[in-house]
């Protein structure tokens, strides 16, 4: 297991160069160069003048130096975690991330749970009554909540909910209210919950509806199997079949969808975290490319790809505890 | 001489691979609706200009004006069309002839030569539509007609003028009906700056549509190529190139997007390319897992000992047999790009406000002082969720028609 574990991590780590690579190469290759925004438009330098500071300011962003050196250099510094100044902030882009990250990652996770509390039961639900009424409700129901734009119920609910214009229920921005920290743990609990409760409903909804779809899928190609049929003829009663035998060999691919379900809420946690004013790491890249910042536009880019190998490494770990056999043959 | 005779006996055929899944696909009555609301939204999109504007169609000037017009009949849309517009109008009606001819094709042309007739079809469908266009660049001017119909008719410099069915022009501001709840003159409302939200839906659609299809054909050309390089050559290439995907794939989708979206200066155009070449891994994959299977098959084979160029072998030879998952994941492909759009609209990193677009008139709903003005997000994120439920609906029951086997794989 151990020995699985590290290989795992060492092939991680192409794939963080990689990521690193693409985030450097995105933005040289883009129009326009620091050193001429920086410059403006010229003033009253002649052509000679101008150019030698041009020259100057070249070597002070390092801009003169071969692109590889260029990208080591960058390199070298995001392995200290030094992504330079926050242009807006004027504070390290590390700092803003560290204060920034543990919202998102605590959004995702509160997510993650909702996400397979839920759509486990609700998938063996409507697997077992597979082509029954409430089946098919079921299917059409999660079918849109698939489709639905998370942005347009973000919208929605904020406009409802949280406005003077409808319903006032819940807060429309932000982690919590204001002097919340002075409050003792179980009323600051509840006030946080509060406000995240409908940030967490427009995050989760289509991750629940897909994983959902996947495990009815999963249980129904198992339910037909030869061996729930023994199971049965065996005189096991129902309950046995469904969860000790059905499910059980249906759980491998709930866990690789962790797969597929993080980089969409990642990537989503943008749009939410821009709906309702939460401070997280998303809400940093919205307002970081609205102010073009670049700094921070390229340390939450590495970040958010840092975040989701992690998030594949530990679904991996655990595809291993759940399936033996993996992490016997990857030792062999 | 005697003219030669080609007698057409289609009843010993057979059904082909492509007819036999749009059979299955047609049957289903959930995918027929897709397909007719998918061709809805199409012909609204390439005309939306005649369907929502300002300008009437006809207008006859009255009597009492001055001698030059007195009494005149003019045709203001049709002039104020730019030759943009006549050109969006001249690539659907060919591209309507293509698919009728398509379907001729199935019915009336001999299995053996129906890639010879289809593409010296598409073949004389490019050239008519680039000379159109051309022509029409050259010969339609650009003017800017400014006048206010409706005042004329109001003030009576017009007797008689026939309006589009919505008579309002997406770019109109008028602060005396602005964030008006749906109403009779209004069906939709009226956003904040007193625009008229139907018309700015219709008028969207276009930008929707056009983002969808022309990110979803960069992927699926980039995927292709690729997915069909790794997996015909296999080896050290495929490694390489499996690697670059899972690289591509672990950031997520869309915060790359935004991270390029940062740095590259914001156009349609762009947008368009940023979703396409970011979504291609997709395409890749399945088209390589295709290839690698059909690799080894006789026919392959066969075309590499005749000596065939590499571009023959894997386009002409190995392409159409292992389309098939990549249609699946283009139609999903679609939907996808018009969801990512319409994101990067709401969050103000789409197209210039002027311009109509579904996410950004969803982002105008709720207002600075947190009023709900239902209306403004409402609609267009209804035009955003049925459309992509449409695609998302129609690349399930591709899916199932392609290959009932294949819904565990894809």
């Amino acid at each position: 297991m151990t020995t699985y574990i590290i290989r795992r991590i060492l092939l991680m780590i192409p794939t963080i160069l990689g990521i690193t690579i693409m985030v450097f190469a995105i933005s040289r290759v883009a129009p326009g160069d620091p050193v001429s925004l920086s410059m403006g438009p010229g003033g009253q330098l002649d052509a000679q003048r101008a150019a030698d500071v041009r020259k100057a300011r070249m070597a002070l962003y390092g801009l003169d130096k071969p692109i590889h050196v260029q990208y080591a250099i960058w390199l070298k510094r995001v392995v200290q975690l030094d992504f330079g100044d926050s242009i807006k902030h004027h504070r390290p882009v590390i700092d803003l991330i560290a204060e920034r990250l543990p919202v998102t990652i605590t959004l995702n996770v509160i997510s993650i749970i909702i996400i397979y509390i839920i759509s486990i039961p609700l998938g063996i639900f409507s697997a077992v009554r597979q082509g029954r009424f409430s089946d098919k409700v079921s299917s059409v129901i999660l079918f849109m909540l698939w489709s639905l734009p998370s942005m347009w119920a973000g919208q929605m609910l904020i406009g409802y909910f949280c406005g003077p214009t409808f319903k006032n229920w819940f807060p429309p921005a932000g982690l919590s209210s204001n002097f919340a920290d002075a409050l003792p743990f179980f009323p600051w609990l509840g006030d946080r919950l509060w406000h995240l409760t409908l940030p967490v409903i427009c995050l989760s909804y289509s991750g629940f509806a897909y994983l959902t779809k996947q495990v009815r899928a999963g249980m129904l190609d198992n339910l037909r199997c030869d061996y729930i049929r023994t199971a049965r003829a065996k005189g096991l009663d129902n309950w046995t079949v469904i969860f000790r035998h059905a499910f059980r060999n249906s759980l491998l691919p709930i866990i690789t969808i962790m797969g597929t379900l993080l980089p969409a809420m990642i990537g989503g946690s943008v749009i939410i975290e821009s709906i309702f004013s939460i401070p997280g790491m998303g809400r940093l890249a919205f307002e970081a490319i609205t102010t073009r910042d670049y700094n921070v536009v390229m340390a939450v880019a590495t970040t958010a790809g840092f975040l989701d190998l992690i998030g594949l490494l530990l679904a991996d770990i655990a595809y291993a505890i759940a399936d033996p056999r993996i992490s016997f043959e990857r030792i062999e | 001489m005697k003219k030669l005779e080609l007698k057409i006996d289609n009843k010993n055929w057979g059904t082909s691979y492509g007819q036999l899944v749009w059979q299955q696909l047609t049957k289903n009555r959930t995918n027929l609706v897709c397909l007719w609301f998918i061709i809805v939204l199409f012909t609204t999109a390439v005309f939306a200009p005649l369907i929502a504007n300002d300008k009437p169609f006809v207008v006859r000037m009255a009597s009492t004006g001055s001698p030059q017009v007195e009494g005149k009949v003019y045709f203001p849309l049709f002039g104020a069309l730019t030759a943009n517009d006549y050109s969006v109008f001249l690539a659907a009606i060919v591209g309507a002839i293509l698919l009728f001819s398509l379907r001729r094709n199935s019915r009336k042309v001999d299995p053996f030569l129906r890639p010879a007739v289809l593409w010296r079809q598409i073949s004389i469908c490019t050239v008519i539509l680039f000379l159109g266009i051309i022509l029409l660049q050259i010969f339609i001017p650009r003017k800017l007609d400014a006048t206010d119909y409706r005042a004329m008719l109001a003030g009576g410099k017009a007797t008689d003028a026939v309006f589009p069915l919505v008579p309002y022009g997406y770019g109109r501001t008028d602060i005396k009906v602005c964030q008006r709840p749906p109403n009779r003159n209004h069906w939709l409302g009226t956003d904040d700056v007193g625009s008229d939200v139907l018309c700015r839906l219709i008028h969207g659609t276009r930008i929707s549509l056009s983002v969808g299809f022309v990110a979803v054909g960069i992927s699926g050309i980039v995927g292709i190529i690729f997915g069909a390089i790794m997996g015909y050559f296999g080896g050290k290439i495929d490694f390489l190139g499996m690697r670059l995907v899972e690289i591509m794939m672990s950031v997520p989708t869309f915060f790359l997007i935004i991270t390029i979206v940062a740095f590259f200066p914001r156009s349609l155009f762009n947008i368009m390319v940023i979703i396409g070449i970011t979504s291609w891994t997709d395409d890749a994959r399945f088209i390589r897992a295709e290839f690698l299977k059909l690799r080894n098959q006789d026919f392959v084979q066969a075309a590499v000992s005749l000596g065939l160029p590499l571009r023959s072998i894997l386009f002409r030879h190995m392409l159409p047999n292992g389309m098939a998952p990549v249609l699946v994941s283009v139609t999903f492909g679609v939907a996808g790009a018009i969801f990512i759009e319409s994101a990067l609209s709401f969050l103000g990193f789409g197209v210039a406000p002027p311009t109509p677009s579904w996410g950004q008139m969803l982002s105008t709903g709720v207002s600075t002082t947190g009023e709900f003005l239902w209306w403004l997000s409402f609609f267009p994120g209804l035009a955003i969720f049925f459309t992509v439920t449409a695609y998302n609906l129609l690349g399930e029951g591709l899916r199932d028609a392609i290959d009932p086997k294949l819904r565990k794989a894809v």
